[in-house]
């Protein structure tokens, strides 16, 4: 049935391939670097210049010279830099008599990427030349008189995504919801409006994507992940046992929709208009702990809200699939539900797959 | 009656039988908004899990992680060690593992410094850094507490103790939206997102359906000509949709208090939206002059224009080829007049960059449409 029909390979197989390419480039760079940053240096000393010069050799910032505090401002209402540093009159003077200086910096919040590396790159930047200064002034760069300043030092080490890769934050995700949406419109499209026969004929349909899902999930954790520079630390065996219960889930879900269609191509836009939500109910780009109980309750619904972030787990942060089982236990049933719903009695103006279209 | 008004009336009448559509183009878009409003309600993210291993059992370490458990961001959750928090971190149960050495207070009590790790998941990028600042600010506020106590058993005055040395330090002040948790502001780029969409696809499912089902004929002789067909269908769904999105954002605004100036240029950005999009829609639906087709091209189009649309992931890091791609997207537009918007200032650049995608979409759909219409060939394919 999906060999003989055009449009059904085109999302089954097409689309299963081209999203993997096509979604994750606009992250092609991965970090954000490099923001614009509108400096006024009121000050015109040694120092302040050193000042500007550090900003502008950090990694995460580019410089734009301008003459005033308010044509700084100006910039970053206009979206032309990110944040405005006014660096003031007497910069040089108060550094030279001791006196702690006070950094005016003016961030720009719609973006929320870019605030997030433009604060880091002016923090880290200032620090440096801080150091520097207190180094000059013959103190310690981190200040160890007798233990007295910072006393409680913090140390930070990231796992996983050291380089802070906007693109490995989202797109291993975003694979599991690919799989999951792809499926519900290549099913739907091929059942719309029927509904399976016996208990036997659903899961020999079901099977049979579920076979071609599982091609499909060994390409990505495989050669897609590697594409991308994913770490894949989980063993095939662990992506078999959470795919054999993700995949079953999504084919049941998508008969019991099919049976919803108007028609096939309804299964297209209906399945489309679903993606945002789901895609923050999966609990990476939005912490589930912060989503209200019944919003997460219809969450759980949906296969990928279990899915997305349990192969992130045993795959990126390398969990054993032991960690999984609660998400593979709530798969599994879902799986059975839909399954229910997929075959439970049919409703007027409903063909059964013996019906000819 | 030939005429563009019997036309219109006929198109009046198919969309509200028409269940599909509207589903696609009311009821989904609405029932996806307030999904995603009330996925985003609580602002700002609380009590997220953070493994806690406390090896030195002392008043003071006893005391950070009570200031940790007190944290709105945070819920301590307790760990034997630390290699029992990082296997917390790595199921998926903690965002971070912060570790107390073994002698931290005696350290301190002696003079010298006592180092907190905190291992978070970097993976997952947006809770660890609130996880972040927030030990941050405690373990900052536990230092402070500490050096002050030192500094006046050493015989210093309070003032001195309390007056810190540091040569330079950042006053931040954060632009247009103080008050404001970001997420909200994103909310109305979601919505536009999802509207993104909902115009495209429904209008290419209203257009080309009428392929489908053989009932191009019967348009082409109500409207008594190609380009007036293709008006009937652009015109309801320009107005329908133009109002939708301007409503849609307005009580976004309203019922979030969000500080969005919401003037002429937004308005006009929000129109210019829904036309170039119900454009782009016609375009996609007479070129393609199929109706599965056309969906999948319509899928391909709108689906992945959220990261495409530079809200996440701004315009001024992606590659040349994508930055090309986003242009012909409205939604990227829209964007940066929203953005414009909470900056009080909206640029004139994206209406212009709308209205040509408006321009070229609606040349390419009136070229098409004398051929897609009458020809036979283009009827009820599948």
């Amino acid at each position: 049935m999906i060999v003989r029909d055009p449009g059904a390979i085109l999302v089954l197989i097409g689309g299963v391939l081209i999203y993997a390419f096509f979604y994750p480039l606009p992250y092609a760079r991965e970090v954000l670097k490099e923001s614009p940053v509108a400096v006024a240096d009121l000050d015109r000393s040694q120092s302040s210049r050193t000042l500007t010069r550090m900003l502008d050799e950090h990694e995460l910032l580019s410089v734009n010279r301008v003459a005033t505090a308010a044509e700084a401002r100006e910039r970053v209402r206009d979206g032309k830099a990110a944040a405005a540093v006014v660096i003031p009159e007497g910069f040089a003077r108060s550094l030279r008599r001791g006196e702690a200086l006070q950094l005016p910096v003016f961030v720009d919040t719609a973006y929320f990427l870019t605030y997030r590396q433009v604060l880091s790159g002016v923090s880290e930047a200032a620090g440096t030349f801080s150091a520097g200064v207190e180094l000059a002034r013959g103190g310690h760069a981190f200040a160890t008189r007798s233990g007295m300043r910072d006393p409680v030092q913090l140390m930070f080490r990231p796992l996983f995504n050291p380089a802070e890769s906007y693109r490995q934050y989202v797109f291993p995700a975003v694979l599991v919801l690919i799989l999951q949406q792809t499926m519900l419109v290549g099913i739907g499209m091929l059942h719309a409006r029927r509904r399976a026969q016996s208990l036997a004929s659903l899961l020999g349909a079901a099977l049979v994507y579920v076979l071609l899902y599982a091609i499909h999930t060994a390409l990505y954790f495989g050669l897609v992940y590697r594409g991308y520079g994913f770490e894949q630390r989980a063993s095939w065996l662990a992506i078999a046992g959470l795919a054999a219960a993700f995949l079953p889930a999504c084919a049941f879900l998508g008969f019991a929709f099919a049976r919803l269609l108007s028609s096939r191509e309804a299964a297209i836009p209906a399945v489309l208009l679903t993606s945002l939500p789901i895609l923050f109910l999966a609990g990476f780009a939005w912490p589930a702990e912060a989503i209200p109980a019944p919003v997460r309750a219809l969450g759980e619904l949906v296969p990928t809200t279990h899915a997305c972030l349990a192969f992130v787990r045993i795959t990126i942060t390398g969990a054993p699939l032991s960690a999984v089982f609660p998400q593979i236990l709530k798969l599994v049933g879902l799986a059975g539900v839909y399954a229910v719903i997929a075959l439970v009695g049919a409703p007027r103006g409903e063909r059964t797959t013996e019906g000819t279209e | 009656m030939r005429s563009l008004a019997a036309a219109l009336r006929r198109e009046a009448g198919r969309l509200v039988r028409d269940r599909s559509w509207l589903a696609f183009a009311l009821l989904a878009p609405l029932v996806a908004v307030s999904l995603l409003a009330a996925i985003f309600v609580r602002e700002v993210p609380q009590e997220l899990p953070v493994a806690v291993s406390d090896l030195d059992r002392s008043a003071l370490s006893k005391k950070l992680v009570r200031m940790l458990d007190e944290s709105p961001a945070i819920q301590v959750v307790r760990a034997a060690d630390e290699a029992e928090a990082e296997r917390l971190v790595v199921r998926g149960e903690a965002y971070a593992a912060v570790a107390i050495p073994r002698d931290f207070e005696r350290s301190l009590k002696r003079g010298r410094h006592a180092t907190v790790i905190c291992a978070y998941n970097a993976q997952m990028m947006l809770p660890a850094s609130l996880v972040r600042r927030a030990v941050r600010t405690v373990v900052g506020t536990l230092s402070a507490g500490v050096e002050l106590r030192m500094r006046t058993a050493r015989g210093a005055t309070t003032a001195e103790a309390a007056a810190r040395f540091e040569p330079l330090r950042l006053d931040v002040h954060t632009l247009f939206n103080p008050h404001l948790s970001y997420v909200l502001f994103l909310l109305t780029t979601l919505a536009a997102a999802v509207f993104q969409v909902a115009i495209v696809m429904s209008t290419i499912w209203t257009t080309a359906i009428e392929l489908r089902d053989g009932t191009a004929e019967e348009l082409l002789a109500v409207a008594g000509g190609p380009l007036r067909a293709v008006a009937a269908k652009a015109i309801p769904a320009a107005v329908i949709f133009t109002a939708g999105t301007i409503a849609a954002e307005a009580v976004l605004v309203a019922v979030f208090r969000l500080p969005l100036n919401f003037g002429l240029p937004l308005l006009a950005g929000c129109a210019a939206f829904a036309l170039s999009s119900v454009a782009a829609g016609l375009a996609i639906a007479l070129v393609t002059a199929n109706l599965r087709f056309g969906l999948t091209v319509g899928a391909f189009y709108t689906g992945p224009a959220l990261a495409f649309g530079g809200i996440t992931f701004p315009l001024a890091g992606m590659t040349p080829l994508a930055r090309g791609w986003s242009a012909l997207l409205p939604l990227t537009h829209l964007i940066e007049v929203l953005a414009g918007a909470l900056r009080g200032r909206v640029p004139s650049t994206p209406v212009l960059a709308m209205s040509a995608i408006f321009v070229v979409s609606l040349t390419a759909a009136a070229i098409r449409a004398p051929r897609v219409f009458s020809d036979p060939s283009f009827r009820g394919r599948r």
